[in-house]
C-alpha cells in the first residue's frame, strides 16, 4: 500500500508542514518544560536502573548488562509499536481528520499511509524513554557495544512501529464485512470508517428533576464514560486508586525497610496522591470541554458549577479514603486515622485546586501547566522545608478560590 | 421585553458596537440586517450573555443581565450562528441536560421535545451523538435548546441558515407562535426574504451602529407565506398531491 516517491511528493510536503506547525504550536515555556520533563523521566529511569545494572556487572560481567538493557529497550520498541497499532486502528475506525479524503483525485493507499504517518509520530513518545536506560548503562558496557545497542533500539522502533500500522490495518481489514472487503482494501477501510462513525447511537435520554448542579453532575458522568479525552484522563486515578489500594495486599517485612508497614504506608500514600493529582487532570479536562457559549447561555452561576465539580471532587476523596481503610489493615488503628485525615484533606486540596483552576482559567492545557507548575512547586518546597508544600499548596487552593466568581465572565471570544 | 442602551464593544481598535440602543417589546419580532462584520453576531452575544460589553447595559424583561444574570438567562433563549455542544451526548441527552439545568418539568420538557423534534425532522436522530450531526442538524438542536423552554426573549443569529424547508417553515411558526404568546424576538439574518416574511420590523446595522429602523408598514406585504416551491416541496414529502 505504499505509494510511489513522486505520488506521494504531496504527503512529504505535507508531513513537513504539518511537524513544523505543531512544533511552531509549543511556546518556548512548554519546550523547556516539555524538555525538562523529558530529563526527568531520563534521570528517574537512570536512578532506577544504575544501582540493578552495576549489581549484575559485578555479579555477571558487562555482557549481562548489555542484554538485560537490551531487553529493557526492545520492551520499550514493542511497547510502543503495540499502543501504534491501537491509534492506527482506532483512527482508521473513525473519520479522518483532514479533509474529506474520498472527495479528493487521490489512491486510497496514499491517504491510509498517510494514517500511518500520523500514528507513528507516537514512537517519539517510546524513543524518550530509552536514554535513561542507555545512559545507566555508560561505564558498565564497552561503549562499542551500548552503541550497537542503542543503534539496535533505534531499528526496533521504527521496524515495530511499521509493523504496528501494517498489523492495525490487517485487523481492520479482516474486521470488515464481505461486500467491503470485495473493494480496494484501502479504500474499504476509507468507507469502512465513515460508515462506521454514521452507526453510532445512545440509549434514550434521563429526563428527570434535580438541582442544575446535579444535572451538571451527571452530564460530566455522562462524559467521562464515552470516548472522550476526559475518559482518557480518568484512567490514570483509578489505576493508581486500585494501586495505592492494592499495595496493602504486599506482606509487610522487616528485613526490607521498602516493605515495612511504614514503607508501605508511604508508598500507598504517594500512589493516592498521584492518585489526587491525575483526577485533578481529569476535572481540568472536563472544565476545557465545557463549551463556553453553552454554559453562559444557561441559567448558572459560578457557585452552581463549583458546587457539581467539587461534589466530584469530595466523592473521589471519600472513595480514596474507603479503600484505604478496609485495605491498611496492617497498620495500628491510631495510625490509620492519622494516614486517612491526611490523605483525605490532601486528596481535597489537590482536586478542588484542579476544579478552581479548570473552571477559571478557561483553557485546559494553561489549566493544566498551572496545577502542575503548583504541585512542583509545593514538592519542591517541602522538600526544602518540612511541611512547606502543604502551606504553598493550601495557599494555591485559596487564592485560586477567590478567582472562581471569574468563571461568569469568560468569553466565548476576546 | 428587551432593551439594549448604549451598548458598545470594542475588539481591540476595532469598534464592533457603538453605543448600540435597541428595545424588542414583548410580542414583536425585531429583525436584524447588516453586512457581514456590522455588529450583528456580537450584539446578539453581547445580549445573550456570552461577552461583556464595554458599556451600556442589556435589560431582559426587567432584568440587568450583567448584574443578575442567573434571572435574565432563565427568560432567555439564544440560537447562536455556530451552535457548540457536548459532542459526546445524544441530541436527546443534550437538551434533556438544558431542561435540567433551566429546572423545567421533566415530563412536560421531554414532551415538548419530541414534539419540537416530529416538527423538525429529527425524531429518528434523537438518541445519536450530536458529533454525528450535519450542519443543518446542529442548528435544528440549538435552535430547540433555545425555544425548549418558550423564553420570554429570544435571539436567534442565522438560526435557521442550513434548515431544509420543511424545518424553516416550523422554525417560522415556532417563532410566530411564541410571539403571539408574548416573547420578543431578535432575528439577525442574511435572508432579506426570511426578515421580510416574519419581522414586524427591521434593524440595521453598519459598522456597529444603528443605521435604520424600517417598519413592516414599509416594505408591505411579503407575499404568500408559503410559497409555490416550498408547496411542492412539502407535497412531496408529505406524499400529498401538489397544484
Amino acid at each position: 500500500m505504499n505509494p510511489t516517491s513522486n505520488d506521494a511528493s504531496p504527503f512529504t510536503l505535507l508531513h513537513r508542514h504539518l511537524v513544523r506547525r505543531r512544533l511552531a504550536q509549543f511556546d518556548v515555556r512548554l519546550r523547556v518544560e516539555i524538555t525538562s520533563l523529558v530529563a526527568l523521566i531520563g534521570a528517574f529511569l537512570f536512578w532506577q536502573a544504575r544501582v540493578p545494572l552495576d549489581g549484575v556487572r559485578r555479579a555477571q560481567g558487562p555482557l549481562a548488562v548489555a542484554a538485560i538493557v537490551a531487553v529493557i529497550l526492545a520492551a520499550i520498541a514493542v511497547g510502543t509499536g503495540m499502543l501504534i497499532a491501537g491509534r492506527h486502528a482506532r483512527q482508521l475506525r473513525s473519520t479522518l481528520p483532514g479533509p474529506a479524503w474520498l472527495a479528493l483525485p487521490l489512491p486510497a493507499a496514499h491517504v491510509v499511509t498517510h494514517a500511518a504517518w500520523e500514528a507513528r509520530l507516537f514512537a517519539a513518545a517510546g524513543a524518550a524513554l530509552a536514554p535513561g536506560f542507555v545512559i545507566a548503562a555508560i561505564g558498565l558496557v564497552p561503549v562499542p557495544l551500548l552503541v550497537v545497542v542503542a543503534v539496535a533500539f533505534v531499528a526496533a522502533l521504527w521496524a515495530c512501529a511499521h509493523l504496528a500500522t501494517y498489523l492495525a490495518e490487517r485487523t481492520v481489514l479482516h474486521s470488515m464485512r464481505p461486500a467491503e472487503r470485495a473493494l480496494d482494501p484501502a479504500l474499504a477501510m476509507l468507507v469502512e470508517a465513515r460508515a462506521t462513525a454514521a452507526r453510532e447511537r445512545r440509549r434514550a435520554a434521563w429526563w428527570r428533576r434535580s438541582p442544575a448542579w446535579v444535572a451538571l453532575l451527571y452530564k460530566d458522568v455522562a462524559l467521562a464514560t464515552r470516548p472522550t479525552r476526559s475518559r482518557v484522563r480518568l484512567m490514570a486515578p483509578i489505576a493508581l486508586v486500585i494501586l495505592s489500594c492494592a499495595v496493602w495486599l504486599l506482606p509487610p517485612s522487616n528485613e526490607r525497610e521498602l516493605f515495612s508497614v511504614a514503607g508501605l504506608r508511604f508508598i500507598a500514600f504517594a500512589a493516592a496522591l498521584l492518585a489526587a493529582t491525575t483526577f485533578a487532570e481529569f476535572l481540568v479536562e472536563l472544565s476545557g470541554a465545557d463549551p463556553i457559549s453553552v454554559l453562559h447561555g444557561l441559567p448558572l452561576g459560578a457557585g452552581t458549577m463549583w458546587m457539581s465539580r467539587a461534589a466530584s471532587a469530595i466523592l473521589f476523596a471519600v472513595i480514596l479514603a474507603a479503600g484505604q481503610a478496609i485495605a491498611a489493615r496492617p497498620l495500628a488503628p491510631a495510625a490509620l486515622g492519622v494516614l486517612l485525615v491526611w490523605l483525605t484533606v490532601a486528596t481535597l486540596a489537590i482536586t478542588l485546586l484542579g476544579v478552581h483552576y479548570g473552571m477559571t482559567l478557561g483553557s485546559a492545557p494553561v489549566a493544566q501547566r498551572f496545577l502542575t507548575l503548583t504541585l512542583v512547586i509545593a514538592m519542591a518546597a517541602s522538600i526544602m522545608i518540612p511541611l512547606m508544600g502543604w502551606v504553598v499548596l493550601f495557599t494555591a487552593v485559596i487564592h485560586s478560590a477567590r478567582r472562581v466568581p471569574r468563571w461568569a465572565r469568560l468569553e466565548t471570544e476576546r | 421585553m428587551m432593551q439594549l442602551t448604549d451598548l458598545g464593544r470594542s475588539y481591540g481598535t476595532l469598534r464592533a458596537l457603538d453605543a448600540v440602543s435597541l428595545v424588542v417589546n414583548g410580542g414583536e419580532i425585531v429583525g436584524l440586517l447588516g453586512a457581514n462584520g456590522a455588529g450583528k453576531s456580537t450584539l446578539l452575544r453581547t445580549a445573550a450573555g456570552l461577552q461583556a460589553p464595554d458599556q451600556g447595559s442589556v435589560h431582559i424583561a426587567g432584568v440587568d443581565l450583567w448584574r443578575d444574570p442567573i434571572p435574565a438567562k432563565q427568560r432567555l433563549g439564544y440560537a447562536a450562528e455556530e451552535p457548540q455542544f457536548y459532542e459526546e451526548l445524544s441530541a436527546e441527552e443534550y437538551l434533556a441536560f438544558v431542561a435540567g439545568v433551566r429546572g423545567l418539568d421533566p415530563n412536560d420538557a421531554r414532551k415538548r421535545t419530541h414534539e419540537l423534534a416530529d416538527r423538525f425532522g429529527l425524531r429518528e436522530r434523537m438518541n445519536e451523538p450530536v458529533r454525528q450531526f450535519s450542519h443543518g442538524m446542529r442548528k435544528k438542536v440549538s435552535f430547540l435548546a433555545a425555544v425548549l423552554h418558550r423564553p420570554a426573549v429570544l435571539l436567534c443569529d442565522e438560526a435557521f441558515e442550513g434548515f431544509d424547508v420543511e424545518a424553516a417553515l416550523a422554525a417560522k411558526e415556532e417563532v410566530r407562535a411564541l410571539a403571539a404568546a408574548g416573547c420578543a424576538v431578535l432575528f439577525s439574518s442574511h435572508v432579506t426574504e426570511t426578515i421580510e416574511r416574519l419581522c414586524d420590523r427591521v434593524v440595521m446595522l453598519h459598522r456597529g451602529r444603528v443605521a435604520r429602523t424600517l417598519e413592516r408598514s414599509a416594505w408591505g406585504s411579503a407575499g404568500a407565506e408559503v410559497s409555490v416551491l416550498e408547496r411542492e416541496f412539502l407535497s412531496m414529502i408529505r406524499g400529498t398531491p401538489g397544484s
